[in-house]
């Protein structure tokens, strides 16, 4: 590999890596706030969280 | 914690805005080295997101401390946040090392005391994550959290004098902080935006992470009440 082929690796997995987190962070919010609003309005919801001890 | 959390769009774009120049300086404007050309460039993301991962576990420390000491919720999801982006964080240094280490010193990765000592710094933090992941009582897993949190950071000197201490492969840092740094103007300017860039995006993930984590606490209490209901 070329060294600009090296550099476009690692610059692809960081900002990769990134991109693909902020997503995920983006997904885990909106269904947390979808269980937030159920919940507040008394709805029954599947929740995946933790079991409340 | 407040601040961050309700800034989400205006340091999401900043953070976007700055990345842009970022990748201007770093992959154009920015001269190759003179020793190890082109490949030199992966230093603008490698010292941000190892300086960031620092960072990180510094604001783990200072969650921890200040849980133990008042007992309020909000700084266990203030450490847990920012043990989150460390992991991260230190995954991509270590990934972003490693790509620069192949066509510098012939392989990606080497038992060099700077290298393993990361790499120990990773392996301390992805427990303090699954420890959080199993323990169930919000209680007690803000409490031996932030004990773990406490003693993990005695690693992060560890990392960063390993290169004094130990004959290591690894450079010394090229920008040390009490002296001129060692390389030229234009990649100082690139490195330091690049720095600016990775912090923005940082607080603007841990905005989010705190927002995240709020819901995910008010939802085990909501949830908690309604058990004690039925």
């Amino acid at each position: 590999m070329s060294e600009w082929g090296y550099v476009a690796f690692a610059f692809i997995v960081v900002f990769g890596v990134l991109a693909a987190y902020t997503v995920l962070l983006a997904h885990r919010l909106r269904q947390a706030q979808r269980v937030d609003e159920a919940l507040r309005e008394g709805e029954d919801v599947a929740c995946d969280g933790h079991p409340v001890p | 914690m407040h601040f961050l959390e309700s800034r989400g769009y205006p340091l999401g774009i900043a953070s976007l805005g700055l990345i842009a120049v970022s990748l201007y300086l770093s992959l154009l404007w920015a001269p190759p080295d003179v020793n190890q050309g082109d490949v030199m460039r992966i230093m603008y993301v490698h010292v941000p997101t190892i300086m960031l991962a620092y960072a990180a576990f510094g604001l783990v420390l200072v969650g921890s401390v200040l849980y133990l000491w008042k007992r309020d919720l909000r700084w266990d999801r203030f450490a847990a946040a920012n043990g989150e982006l460390g992991v991260l964080f230190t995954a991509l240094a270590i990934a972003a090392g490693s790509i620069w280490a192949k066509p510098t010193w012939g392989v990606y990765w080497t038992w060099d005391p700077r290298l393993t000592t990361t790499a120990i710094l990773f392996v301390i933090y992805a427990g303090y994550l699954m420890l959080r992941a199993l323990q169930t009582d919000p209680l007690a897993r803000a409490r031996q959290s932030a004990v773990v949190g406490v003693i993990g950071v005695l690693d992060i000197p560890i990392v960063h004098e390993s290169v004094n201490w130990w004959r290591s492969l690894h450079q010394t840092s090229s920008f040390p902080l009490m002296r001129d740094p060692l390389i030229d103007d234009r990649m100082e300017v690139a490195l330091l935006v690049s720095m600016a860039a990775f912090t923005v995006l940082y607080l603007f993930l841990l905005g989010q992470r705190l927002r995240l984590a709020r819901l995910e606490q008010d939802r085990d209490e909501l949830l908690w009440q309604e058990a004690q209901r039925v």
